[in-house]
């Protein structure tokens, strides 16, 4: 989504959020209205109780997505397939395998052969797998070896002019920062856990 | 939808025991069609504000509100013992933007009916996920800042100022028996129709196969 096209669309958040539910809200001769001239004895909820919400109230209320003065970037919040660097296309793991294993998701071979269409004829590629630094080297290893191993078989499945070499790094290096403050941060994690198509000849 | 008894990450300092269990998949479902929708005149409660008289059409109506799309329950992801049921209410698109709206709930018998914890004590860190297997792509809730694409100081940002309640895992307390209504907002699909997997949060498991129903 771009600015211009968050810009031409409006939505609002389900449901017309932070409608005021108060029963009898829209009139003023809801029970506990007769209090009202009492101050002194009406329950706390009565004042609210009393007030109609309006048109403009609800308009005032209701957070307009895309459209309105926020600056929401579709982009900032979707995490593709694939990123592009110079020389390397970097595949995100959890989109191309289901969660602990090397299984390709249906959608990856057709995915994975647009990456091979990609790359120069007759090229050197070398085939990196990554994971997050949750687990042992024992289990990260090897899953991050056959995690390459398998967008690999899926590169020369469709490029077999392409001369493959396949390794798994485990977690050992990391490409972001799996805490930040000292806070857990899944949305690093998720960004090591990958498998990275790099030309090198 | 099938829901997988299996966990969403490894957790190797917190290991607990997964049950996860298929209880309900209301009959309503998010499958396109099968509800008539929040804009839907016919359903629902009648409006409790007097705008619709003055708008002519009816106000919206919370049609979600107690639904039950599917529910597991898992042992309590964390040292505070006892189970947490999570609940996915809705996923839903608006235009360009999906809604996801669940429930968690905590029960520990062992422990008082007044006692209470917070999202951090009970190892829930509520940031949702939403992975279309169709169509390979992954969203997460829209922010007024940052980047979740970024570097750590974007995600942080991101995670800060995301679209999603609740956002502070460290101020917000659940009470023993008590229901935590939460939601998100993310970024639509661009291509409709596609599987979803819904992850709430990073350590709870995850529903998987859904379809979001098209509100607009």
């Amino acid at each position: 989504m771009t600015a211009g096209y968050a810009r031409r669309a409006v939505a609002v958040l389900a449901a017309g959020v932070l409608v005021v539910g108060v029963p009898g809200a829209a009139s003023a001769s809801v029970p506990g209205a007769a209090a009202a001239s009492d101050p002194a004895v009406e329950p706390p909820w009565a004042e609210l109780a009393r007030t109609p919400v309006t048109p403009d109230m609800r308009g005032r209320a209701t957070l307009r997505l895309v459209g309105g003065p926020l600056a929401l970037v579709r982009d900032k919040s979707v995490r593709e397939l694939a990123r592009e660097a110079p020389g390397v296309t970097t595949l995100t793991s959890d989109l191309l395998f289901a969660f602990d294993s090397a299984v390709p998701a249906p959608g990856a071979p057709e995915a994975l052969a647009g990456v091979a269409a990609a790359l120069p004829p007759g090229a050197a590629v070398v085939v990196d797998g990554h994971t997050d630094g949750l687990g042992s080297d024992a289990v990260n290893g090897p899953l991050s070896q056959a995690r390459a191993q398998a967008v690999a078989d899926a590169l020369a499945a469709a490029r077999p002019d392409l001369v493959l070499t396949v390794g798994g790094a485990g977690s050992t290096r990391p490409v972001a920062e799996e805490q930040v403050d000292g806070q857990d941060d899944p949305a690093g994690r998720a960004l090591n856990r990958r498998v990275e198509v790099r030309v090198v000849g | 939808m099938r829901l997988p008894d299996r966990r969403p990450a490894r957790r190797t300092t917190r290991p607990r025991h997964t049950r996860a269990v298929l209880v309900a998949v209301a009959a309503l479902a998010l499958t396109a069609g099968c509800t008539g929708g929040a804009d839907d005149p016919g359903t629902g409660a009648t409006p409790s504000d007097g705008v619709a008289a003055d708008a002519g059409q009816p106000a919206p109506v919370d049609d979600v509100a107690t639904q039950v799309v599917a529910e597991q329950t898992v042992s309590t992801p964390s040292e505070a013992g006892g189970e947490v049921t999570l609940v996915l209410r809705d996923v839903r698109v608006d235009d360009q933007v999906l809604t996801v709206r669940w429930a968690l709930t905590w029960d520990a018998p062992d422990q008082a009916d007044d006692a209470s914890a917070s999202l951090l004590d009970l190892g829930v860190d509520p940031t949702p996920l939403v992975t279309d297997t169709t169509h390979l792509q992954a969203f997460l809730p829209l922010c007024v800042k940052g980047d979740w694409n970024g570097a750590a100081v974007d995600r942080q940002e991101c995670r800060q100022t995301m679209l999603a309640s609740p956002r502070d895992h460290t101020t917000t307390r659940l009470q023993n028996h008590a229901t935590l209504e939460g939601w998100a907002a993310l970024p639509a699909p661009e291509t409709p129709g596609g599987s979803l997997d819904v992850l709430v949060a990073d350590g709870l498991p995850a529903f998987t196969g859904v379809t979001a129903r098209q509100a607009s």
